[in-house]
């Protein structure tokens, strides 16, 4: 069996670029409401970006400075709060405060657990959700997914 | 599985990508299809587009899996990382390679349908006409040249931070050292 090392959490370095990304890709699923044209904004290249990996329904997304935002309010919580993630572990990183894995592992389950059980009852009309309800799910699911990235692992003895 | 070994001394990850790409891609394909045939018949597409969300982001999730179980590895998360990042530029061209021969050979009049509805979509809001043409102006047309490099290259893009970040969590998950 080949074994190289397991970092125990992610380089300050990492996290920089990751931060950066999150941060970029967090500023686009706002939308172009702050430099587009009224009527003009529906239709700009943000949407197009997302359109991949969300459904944009006007119906279930925010609007931001007059135009709709480029994803739902799930995906704007999840990507503003997988970003704040990587802010908040480089103004904390001198403290010991971060999860371990472990328990970080658990709460990614917890909250993406949530998020399904979320779709599948409104589906079922059991319950409807609304937009902060649905914001509030995907900020946790969010979090939790960089605050797993960040986390401390155990070191590797086998290198 | 078979064992690679690469001049690194590691098995090659590229079974491990290719597959979880052709299956991720494949599958992203049939769901893209149903919406679109959904938005023809003028359907709400909510449901099948967040399938699709969760489906993106598999490929990363599986050459992860099966490159750190099927060899039994420990890497660090810089590499689940770059196998998620190959599984999404695989997923990107398998999806753009299928669509294409979709549009091309088996329904050659879907764009046509899909343009036709989103405009009558638009007319249904009650924009008027200059405003329809304003629109369909910022909406590339799905079969020039153009209209295909940007819907790939916006599917790559998104497709590759997606995995990225799949990959990451899975090698972290599944790549992880025994305790």
């Amino acid at each position: 069996m080949k074994r190289i090392s397991v970092q125990s959490g992610i380089s300050s370095r990492a996290n920089l670029v990751l931060l950066t990304g999150s941060s970029m890709l967090a500023i686009l699923a706002f939308g172009p409401g702050w430099y587009a044209d009224d009527v003009l904004a529906p239709f700009h290249w943000h949407y197009l970006f997302f359109s991949w990996v969300c459904h944009q329904d006007p119906s279930r997304s925010f609007d931001f400075m007059g135009a709709q935002m480029s994803v739902c309010s799930r995906c704007i919580g999840i990507y503003s709060a997988f970003a704040l993630g990587f802010w908040l572990k480089a103004i904390t990183a001198r403290f010991e405060i971060w999860p371990h894995k472990d328990l970080a592992l658990r709460f990614l389950f917890f909250f993406a657990g949530l998020n399904g059980f979320d779709v599948l009852i409104n589906a079922l009309d059991i319950w409807t959700n609304t937009h902060y309800s649905r914001l509030l799910l995907g900020v946790g699911f969010g979090l939790m997914a960089s605050v797993f990235i960040t986390s401390k692992d155990s070191f590797s003895p086998n290198v | 599985m078979a064992k690679e070994i690469t001049h690194h001394g590691m098995p090659s990850y590229w079974n491990a990508v290719i597959t979880a790409g052709l299956i991720t891609g494949t599958v992203l394909t049939v769901i893209q299809l149903i919406t679109s045939y959904m938005t023809i018949a003028g359907s709400s597409v909510t449901g099948m587009t967040i399938i699709g969300c969760l489906i993106a982001s598999i490929a990363g999730i599986i050459s992860n899996w099966m490159y750190a179980k099927g060899y039994n590895l420990t890497y660090p998360i810089g590499k689940g990382a770059l196998l998620g990042v190959f599984s999404g530029i695989i997923t990107s061209i398998v999806t753009f390679c299928l669509s294409l021969f979709w549009t091309k050979f088996i329904d050659t009049g879907m764009n046509e349908a899909i343009i036709e509805a989103t405009i009558k979509s638009l007319e249904d809001q009650g924009l008027t006409q200059e405003e329809i043409d304003m629109a369909q102006s910022f909406i590339p047309d799905p079969n020039s040249l153009v209209g295909l490099i940007i819907s790939f290259a916006s599917a790559l893009a998104m497709y590759i931070f997606i995995n990225l970040i799949s990959g990451i969590i899975s090698a972290k998950i599944f790549a992880k050292e025994e305790e």
